[in-house]
């Protein structure tokens, strides 16, 4: 089902599509063409870079890469990266290469879980009221203290977490928990689980945060939009 | 054709039934014809802070069974001419004597003859909630500066939601201007942030309030009262008039983020 012609990743720079090395330019063209199609405007305002990994382009598939994805709605191409001859653990540095000062690792995406379907709630999640969903849910709004939401799968907040929440409630150790203001009551991931603690000692960053599992234990890190977008895709 | 109002909380001892009282009185000063609903079955107070209690004969199961018309059972202030009256609750049943469905058709009855009906809702989220409620146009949630109360105006707001009440506003009661300046009371910002709802207005903790409510007489009515003059602005913004958030006390700099808050800078 997942065709890797064309991937794409999203990095604090914008939005990364990565070609594969192998498959006929073609090919490539037209997965990207579907793709962007599908998308619906998703990428509105996406800053493009190409990562063409060993495959050289030459100037006329540039031209047409350019064409296909500045004809796309709010989508402009930025560059092209890795457009020569190199071997692929050097493909894997190449978001470091665009701006080496930043901390582009990228997150292990926990594959594994991404097969199951996804909830996008459009609302605030108020005191009394609860989710219960057998994968992953997006919530585009505040979670307040008093709502709660079991997830088997991830969980993502674009707002406040101030609620309860259990992620991987079906025991995905990989499952975590991400929020624009990362604050909960109480954190559960599979089998673990954490609380915010009585006294202050834990202000709020102010930033994006993510809580996964390590060692059995929850670990809060931070996380950044572009980052947050690309576990949600 | 009127508009009824339901005045909600979830916490009791909020201040539902003096907000109601104040503001139904404020808006009959302003020459708005005004019933004020009791919706408490069983634990009425509306009419005891309005002072009207005495002259109660029919109340609202009376109207609801049809033991009386309703223009029998209001009571009409006589302070306020033709402009205020008063549904009275049963004091002897409980909130199962009545159903949505009748108090839908009751506010709907009075609709068509007054502006605004605001209907006093009981504490709790239960049958007496859902009475209130179910005949309201939109919905004014009483809180005060309390965790325990901005939690159950959160829980009231999303009952309200759920009952696709679109019009929700939030009045913050029973502020202390000293406390919040010393970071030892939430301030509207803190209660704003977490409830996302419209400010409708915030009401200064006043001692005048208790003696007037004892008294039956609304502190709408003492031109003194801090509270008093909170209620009036929220009555008139209840109209849709701009009024601008009054300072909670004479102190520049909190009011000067407030109003900067809600767009009325200065």
């Amino acid at each position: 089902m997942i065709n890797k012609e064309a991937v794409f990743k999203g990095t604090r720079d914008g939005l990364l599509i990565v070609l594969d090395d192998e498959c006929d330019f073609k090919q490539v063209l037209s997965n990207l063409k579907t793709k962007l199609q599908a998308a619906h405007g998703f990428f509105q305002g996406a800053q493009v870079i190409v990562d063409s990994g060993t495959r050289q382009l030459t100037t006329r598939q540039r031209k047409s890469l350019a064409r296909l994805i500045n004809g796309q709605a709010g989508l402009t191409l930025k560059g092209f990266a890795n457009d020569k001859p190199a071997d692929k653990d050097e493909k894997k540095t190449v978001a470091k290469k665009i701006k080496p000062e930043q901390n582009m690792q990228p997150t292990p995406c926990p594959g594994q879980a991404s097969e199951l379907p996804v909830m996008f709630i459009d609302r605030n999640l108020r005191c009394g009221q609860q989710v219960n969903f057998a994968g992953h849910v997006v919530i585009t709004g505040d979670v307040n203290p008093g709502a709660e939401i079991i997830a088997e799968g991830n969980i993502v907040v674009i707002g406040a977490l101030r609620g309860l929440v259990h992620a991987g409630a079906g025991g995905d150790q990989e499952a975590f928990v991400a929020a624009f203001r990362l604050e909960p009551s109480q954190l559960r991931i599979a089998g673990a689980f954490t609380r915010s603690p009585d006294d202050e000692s834990r202000q709020f960053s102010g930033q994006p945060e993510i809580a996964r599992l390590q060692d059995g234990q929850v670990v809060v890190g931070k996380n950044d939009t572009n980052q947050m977008l690309s576990l949600v895709r | 054709m009127g508009e009824v109002i339901v005045v909600t909380s979830g916490k009791g001892g909020v201040g539902k039934t003096t907000a109601a009282a104040n503001l139904g009185t404020a808006l009959a000063l302003n020459e708005h014809r005004v019933v004020l609903l009791d919706a408490d079955i069983g634990l009425r107070n509306l009419d005891v802070v309005m002072g009207l209690e005495n002259r109660i004969v029919f109340d609202l199961i009376d109207v609801s069974t049809g033991v009386c018309r309703l223009k029998q059972a209001l009571i009409r202030d006589k302070r306020f001419n033709e402009h205020l009256f008063l549904l009275p609750a049963a004091q002897t049943r409980d909130k199962t004597a009545v159903t949505p469905e009748q108090m839908k058709a009751i506010t709907d009855e009075i609709k068509a003859d007054y502006d605004y009906i605001l209907v006093d809702s009981p504490a709790g989220i239960e049958q007496g909630f859902r009475n209130a409620i179910a005949g309201a146009d939109r919905a004014i949630v009483v809180t005060t500066p309390e965790v325990s109360a901005v939690r159950d105006a959160d829980r009231i707001i999303g009952l309200l939601e759920a009952s696709e009440m679109t019009e929700v506003q939030l009045l913050i009661n029973r502020i202390r201007p000293g406390m919040v300046k010393r970071g030892d009371m939430m301030d509207i910002d803190d209660i704003i942030d977490i409830l996302a709802v419209d400010l409708i207005g915030a009401v200064p903790e006043d001692d005048r309030m208790l003696v007037a409510t004892n008294r039956g007489e609304p502190t709408v009515l003492d031109g003194m009262s801090r509270s008093g003059r909170a209620f009036r602005n929220i009555a008139r913004r209840i109209v849709g008039e701009q009024v601008p958030l009054m300072p909670l006390e004479a102190e520049t700099g909190f009011m000067a983020r407030v109003r900067h808050m809600f767009g009325f800078g200065s």
